[in-house]
């Protein structure tokens, strides 16, 4: 009940005289020229997706707006999609899975499109006949889910068959009566389950229930619309509402308008229709908001009726202003998810939130108190205990209005001042400057120009006209009761004047020149003075000592004209002085707050405190509140019903019900702050853009992925961000946090965060939004990036290459080592060689020698032959210890040196035997290579053979061949000697010897020879 | 077999199963552990460690127990098939059954308090992806979960083994006449991560790389010429490393992470195999002088069948409990399963020394 004068109150404005206007509406236009990115003014069709984009049809395709800019689509070159149309998309319609119909009317294209994945898939129009020349095309849906098509002039509805993806006209809406046509216009009536079909001949009514369809000469309900002939004749709209009046728009001649009750009786609620319409104009279509506002549009028209009206609101304007709309026909009209309404016309696209009733309680009243510009020099405005408002002008008195804002004759009106009183008098009671009433006994003060004052008593009706000394003839500019009930003037001329109920006393005088503007009695009794160059002073309500003077050289203050105080608490005083300031009177310490803190404009005109602390503010730039507690300033402008916030400048009241009330020349604006108070939280913060470079990414697949992948080089972009609240949406704060570049939630100054220069690695986006009550998104929008880096500073490549580096490394130390071992082999091999061959050699010389020594002169013989054993020990000796240094000698290391010492060696002993030699080496052997070991023994193995050769074969001829077979390196040393039985042979150490040796090699010995049949033997080794 | 092999088969087998706590153990926020997984977490100390040890240095381990228990198996040709699968009735599937009737009613327990019934619930444990209280999933899917599904599902290992000696046969007549057909179809098995019910590529292959070694009296004791101990563990431990760099770098979920990731995971497993292998000859015979060690080796099965599902419900609540705490996950990871086995073990041996019968129920007749 709280509201429901004022809600009267709305009703009743809407019948205010012609000479002042209200606002039912305000329009916001956008066009090709703000920037924004529309394609095209001419705006056919509007559609809101789930995610809360506004989906724009026009002249030039299709796009997409999300509160900052509009994006153009392309479907083409998606698989499984088809391009999207490229002109003239009129009608969008919801479908099922958050995609919905795109058509293209003039090119009979319908299709589905899925705003997720950018697809687009056209349906086939399947009529069971060819179409008529001029043929038009409604798109519609029914509750069930199913979409249809009008086909206007064709005559028949075509219904949507996903799994053949056609429009046919398997229907029983086309089940009408025999050379009946469907017209444009059908509406299903989802309370009674049937469906109005608007036909060339008549309505018709598709009953669910019977299966039944209902006309004029089939009526089994008797539907009273059925039987009224009059009205169905060329029908072209109709439509049921929430209140379930049936409004019904035909063309016997004129268009006519009728609205008809369930029962039929045709209702008064069509006024301001006829009344409106100046011009040619087709009312075609029809809309119900959420909160039960109907809007009718189409050539030339937009009407609102609101839910408590019973009158139209008609739209449109010649030349627009800040609230007007223009156009030549209204498409379509979207109410979108927060309330906002979008209209789509030819000459750009609009959108309002009505400045009048929300959900049945007021928001806003912004009002002209003239049709005349400035005709009201407005000064102050009074709200009295009767509940009139009472506004002071200069020159014309006080202008009074009734809680509906009616006009009433003011006691002090214009022409009002008594015939008696001198000229000038006359003019300065006119001019009133400052009105106040006393709590206690209602009386009204106002101050007027040259020292004039008023005393009106509202229960006697009588006004006094006073003229007191203490004024000194200056204007008086304010006036204010204390706790005390005693009153406090402010004077043009410096003056503070108490007045105690039989006298006025000047408590402080400034100088001539420093206007008083405001006198503010607080709550201690403190009397603060803002005046003119002088700043703001506190001063003893008894004594006028001055307990606190801020100025701009002494305080700080932003300058040194203060026109407006309020009290917060016991502490803290507001004071505008163009910006912000606050005082605490306790400890006598100032703050200012200008722009740098989020003041909209460092112009402050008026502050006013409502019941809950929150400070209205009207600056140059409209009107802003201020939040306190949060140190947060939040402007409302159009989008909120605040229309007049820049004109309101010059007077506040605090209303009953904690209204407030702003007004300035000739303007009027009162609101209800609780309006403001609940807002829910923001939605969820949406990514509406991922700039990589300068090219835009598809973001909704990016949201679909885990994470968005980026290579090292593109590490430059921008992402933008935006809560899909159109209406709001500026008023969220929003925080943004980089996670692995910093952690801190950071304010964000904008709606788009550019980064440049990111080093590779993981980052995770998070965005969230606050409203001005500190209420966040219930969710933490998040988007993570991975930028990688360079392949050669992944984890993974370093890591490889650590593996190779080690895996080199160990194998050069593994062959290092191998070396060593080598040659530490040698050596052992080369001691043991010496151990063996020459130890014991020396050993056995030795002996001989002591024996020849022994026997040298007993047995002189045996001497002999001991010193020619020691001869040829020494001489085998030599011999071995040749071959031990040849073999270790480096300059020996090829095949070609070891095949001459092989030839050189054969040569000597069979020389020496009278033995021929033939010796064949092929060229390829000098290629091999055998390492020091190998060459020593194949050395060994052909000396060995060779020696035999000589000593026991008894040939005249031994043939020696070197060769290289395959990877095969041979040796073969043949005599024509006596030859030997090779099983039969003892295999002494000369024979034992070559076979190990050949086993070292890795190579296979053969021995071929019977007696008389001479000897070979082959050595071969594999080469590596 | 000589004793040497014997010890260094009973010391391997007890490591791989005490280290398979810490592939059991891993706690990132994606606890699902596929060769080819990728990481969904930011590149941290813990994570990389984590992931390295669990998806990396220890996939070595069922590989080298599959290839021990054929090699094992083929040691007891010579006795009737019948006589076999009675045995292995006993030792492996008698105690499955067991096994997965205790996780289940541990689990049932638990659901019984809400505290720990949430820690059941977080803990995501069960094989058919249903953590739903039993009483709500029906004697239908509790006896489902106790035949085929175990709620302690490190015991598909037994299930699997119990089906390739049931198999053993033909697997036998196959490597006698084909290995390498055998051996090459299975290795494909394996390295497709080919797996259908019992017959999986892994344990197939391994299984059979096991019972071929021995059956053609193949040395196993020294390596090859070829062998590098060096270059097997830089070899194992460098694609670890950088399977587990991928594992943070490439693209979740999309079949090049799973190719990459996948081939590298198998020749690691490879690698690790024979370095692990060549490399415990002096260390198994350390350990195995030890008293105290090896008498821990007998209780290896008992740990292996106790440890799931105590330490997934266990890792879950100190995750819940220590999130407050700086370093609480990697703290936990290499605290919580040698915990976990050191109690195990305990248990073990108090029911051991208590119930000498049911000890060896349970344990299939092991480590008596």
């Amino acid at each position: 009940m709280k509201h429901c004068w004022l809600s009267c109150l709305l009703v009743c404005c809407s019948l205010l005289p012609a000479r002042a206007q209200t606002f039912r509406s305000a329009f916001n236009r956008i066009s090709t020229e703000d920037g924004f990115g529309l394609a095209s003014d001419h705006i056919l069709a509007l559609h809101q997706d789930d995610k809360g984009y506004l989906w724009i049809g026009g002249a030039n395709g299709m796009q997409r707006y999300d509160g900052h800019k509009f994006v153009n689509i392309s479907t083409g070159g998606k698989p499984g999609s088809e391009e999207l149309p490229a002109a003239s998309v009129d009608r969008f319609l919801p479908a099922d899975s958050g995609r919905f119909w795109v058509a293209a009317t003039s090119y009979q294209q319908f299709g589905l499109f899925d705003p997720v994945r950018f697809t687009y898939r056209s349906a086939r129009l399947a009529p069971s006949a060819p179409l008529p020349p001029r043929s038009e095309f409604k798109l519609w849906r029914d509750s069930k889910g199913n979409t249809y098509i009008n086909v206007f002039r064709y005559g028949k509805i075509l219904r949507y068959d996903p799994e053949r993806n056609e429009f046919n006209e398997k229907t029983p809406l086309n089940n009408l009566p025999k050379g009946w046509k469907i017209a444009f216009n059908s509406f299903e009536d989802t309370v009674k389950r049937r469906y109005w079909l608007v036909c060339e001949q008549g309505l018709a009514v598709y009953d669910e229930a019977s299966r039944q369809m209902w006309h004029k000469g089939f009526n089994p309900q008797q539907l009273p619309l059925l039987n009224n002939e009059h009205i169905q004749q060329a029908a072209n709209l109709f439509f049921i509402d929430k209140q379930r009046r049936h409004w019904l728009f035909h063309w016997p001649g004129d268009q006519e308008f009728h609205c008809f009750n369930e029962q039929g009786l045709e209702l008064t609620d069509t006024a301001g229709i006829r009344s409106s319409l100046r011009t040619y104009a087709e009312l075609a279509h029809m809309r119900e908001t959420r909160n039960g506002d109907i809007w009718v549009y189409g050539a030339a028209n937009l009407f609102q009726l609101s839910k408590e009206s019973h009158r139209f609101q008609f739209y449109r304007d010649q030349f627009l202003d800040n609230f007007g709309i223009r156009y030549e026909m209204v498409y379509d009209l979207l109410e979108a998810r927060d309330g906002m309404v979008w209209i789509a016309t030819d000459q750009g696209l609009y959108y309002t939130r009505g400045t009048g009733i929300q959900k049945g309680s007021p928001t806003a009243i912004n009002m002209f108190l003239s049709q005349n510009p400035g005709e009201y020099e407005v000064t102050d405005l009074l709200e009295l205990k009767s509940g009139d408002y009472w506004i002071s002008t200069w020159g014309k008195g006080v202008m009074a209005m009734d809680r509906a804002f009616r006009r009433k004759n003011a006691p002090m009106g214009e022409g009002t001042v008594p015939a008696q009183l001198p000229q000038a008098a006359k003019v300065g009671y006119q001019q009133v400057w400052t009105m106040c009433q006393q709590k206690e006994s209602g009386i009204v003060w106002l101050g007027c120009q040259a020292g004039l004052l008023m005393r009106y008593n509202p229960a006697t009706g009588k006004t006094e006209y006073l003229h007191p000394p203490e004024f000194d003839n200056r204007t008086i500019r304010y006036i204010t009761e204390d706790s005390k009930g005693r009153l406090w003037f402010g004077t043009q001329g410096g003056r503070v004047i108490k007045y105690e109920g039989n006298r006025f006393t000047v408590v402080k005088e400034l100088e001539k020149s420093a206007i008083v503007y405001k006198v503010f009695a607080d709550t201690d009794g403190w009397i603060w003075v803002a005046a003119q160059d002088r700043g703001v002073m506190a001063i003893d309500p008894d004594t006028g000592r001055e307990l606190l003077h801020f100025t701009r050289e002494d305080g700080g203050m932003y300058n040194n004209s203060p026109r407006d105080i309020e009290q917060l608490n016991d502490s803290l005083m507001y004071v505008s002085a163009e910006a912000l300031h606050i005082i605490n009177k306790r400890r006598g310490s100032l703050r200012v707050i200008t722009t740098a803190q989020g003041l909209p404009s460092n112009s402050i005109r008026r502050i006013r405190m409502d019941a809950r602390g929150y400070l209205w503010i009207i600056t140059l730039n409209g009107l802003c509140r201020y939040d306190h507690t949060k140190d947060r300033f939040t402007p409302y402008g159009k989008k909120d019903g605040i229309l007049l916030g820049t004109v309101t400048n010059v007077a506040d009241y605090l209303c009953s019900e904690n209204f407030v009330m702003f007004v300035g020349p000739n303007a009027l604006m009162f609101f209800n702050p609780e309006r403001y108070y609940n807002n829910p939280a923001p939605p969820n913060v949406t990514i509406t853009d991922f700039l990589l470079g300068n090219r835009y990414l598809p973001i909704d697949s990016l949201q679909n992925m885990r994470e968005v992948r980026l290579s090292a080089d593109q590490n430059n972009f921008t992402i933008s961000f935006a809560c899909l609240d159109f209406i709001n949406r500026d008023k969220y704060v929003y925080y943004y946090q980089l996670e692995g570049l910093d952690d801190a939630w950071i304010k964000a100054d904008r709606l788009d965060l550019a980064l440049a220069g990111l080093s590779p690695g993981r980052y995770t986006f998070r965005v969230k939004a606050e409203n001005i009550d500190g209420l966040v998104s219930k969710e933490i929008t998040s988007l993570r990036l991975y930028i990688q880096p360079p392949f050669w500073r992944t984890g993974w490549f370093l890591s490889s290459m650590l593996m190779l580096f080690t895996i080199i490394g160990y194998t050069m130390h593994r062959m290092r080592v191998n070396r060593l071992l080598a040659v530490e082999g040698i050596r052992n091999r080369v001691a043991r060689d010496l151990h063996d061959d020459m130890g014991s050699t020396l050993s056995t010389i030795n002996i001989l020698s002591s024996m020849a020594k022994a026997k040298m002169h007993s047995d002189e013989a045996r001497a002999v032959e001991y010193i020619n054993k020691i001869s040829d020990n020494s001489q085998r000796m030599m011999e071995a210890m040749d071959d031990i240094v040849w073999a270790i000698k480096p300059a020996n290391d090829s095949m070609q040196k070891l095949v001459a010492r092989l030839r050189e060696f054969a040569t000597q002993v069979f020389e020496a035997k009278d033995i021929d030699l033939s010796f064949v080496a092929g060229d390829e052997v000098n290629d091999v290579k055998l390492d020091m070991e190998a060459r020593r023994d194949f050395f060994l193995i052909g000396k060995e053979a060779i020696n035999n050769a000589a000593k026991y074969a008894k040939c005249s001829l031994v043939t020696i061949e070197v060769q290289v077979t395959g990877r095969e390196l041979s040796l073969r040393v043949q005599d024509n000697g006596i030859g030997f039985d090779p099983q039969a042979a003892d295999g002494g150490n000369g024979m034992g010897n070559m076979q190990r040796r050949a086993q070292a090699l890795r190579g296979q010995l053969k021995i071929n020879s019977k007696p008389g049949a001479g000897t070979e033997i082959i050595l071969q080794v594999p080469l590596p | 077999m000589n004793r040497l092999l014997s010890r260094k088969f009973r010391f391997l087998t007890f490591m791989c199963i005490v280290l398979l706590a810490y592939v059991h153990g891993y706690n990132l926020k994606n606890p699902y552990l596929a060769p080819f997984s990728s990481v969904k977490e930011s590149l941290t100390f813990t994570t990389f460690f984590e992931y390295l040890v669990a998806n990396g240095l220890l996939r070595f381990r069922i590989p080298i127990l599959f290839m021990i228990s054929g090699y094992l198996y083929v040691l007891y040709d010579n006795q009737p098939y019948g006589t076999r699968i009675a045995k292995r009735f006993r030792t492996l599937l008698l105690p499955y059954l067991l096994w997965s009737a205790l996780a289940l009613l541990f689990t049932f327990l638990l659901q019984q308090l809400p505290y720990t019934a949430r820690i059941v619930e977080t803990a995501h444990i069960d094989q058919l992806g249903d953590n739903r209280p039993y009483t709500e999933i029906g004697w239908g899917g509790i006896i489902w979960r106790w035949l085929l599904n175990p709620t302690a599902y490190q015991l598909w290992f037994i299930l699997v083994l119990f089906v390739y000696n049931l198999i053993y046969p033909f697997i036998r007549w196959i490597l006698l006449r084909y290995a390498w057909i055998w051996l090459s179809i299975t290795g494909f098995l394996w390295f497709t991560f080919f797996n259908l019910g019992f017959i999986e590529g892994q344990g197939l292959f391994f299984f059979s790389l096991g019972a071929w070694f021995k059956l053609h009296n193949k040395s196993i004791e020294k390596p090859p010429r070829w062998y590098s101990e060096g270059i097997a563990w830089i070899l194992f431990i460098g694609l670890c490393v950088i399977k587990t760099f991928l594992a943070f770098e490439l693209e979740g979920d999309t079949m090049p992470t799973f190719v990459i990731l996948s081939i590298i995971y198998n020749l690691s497993v490879l690698c690790g195999i024979v370095a692990v292998w060549y490399s415990t000859d002096r260390l198994s015979a350390l350990a195995m002088n030890n008293p105290l060690f090896r008498r821990a080796t007998g209780y290896s099965f008992f740990l292996y069948g106790m440890h799931i599902p105590l330490l997934p419900y266990a890792m879950t609540a100190v995750m819940g409990i220590g999130a407050a705490f700086p370093l609480y996950r990697i703290t936990a990871y290499l605290l919580l399963p040698a915990a976990v086995m050191a109690l195990c073990l305990l248990c073990g041996w108090l029911l051991k020394r208590l119930w000498p019968d049911g000890y060896a129920l349970i344990a299939g007749g092991r480590g008596l």
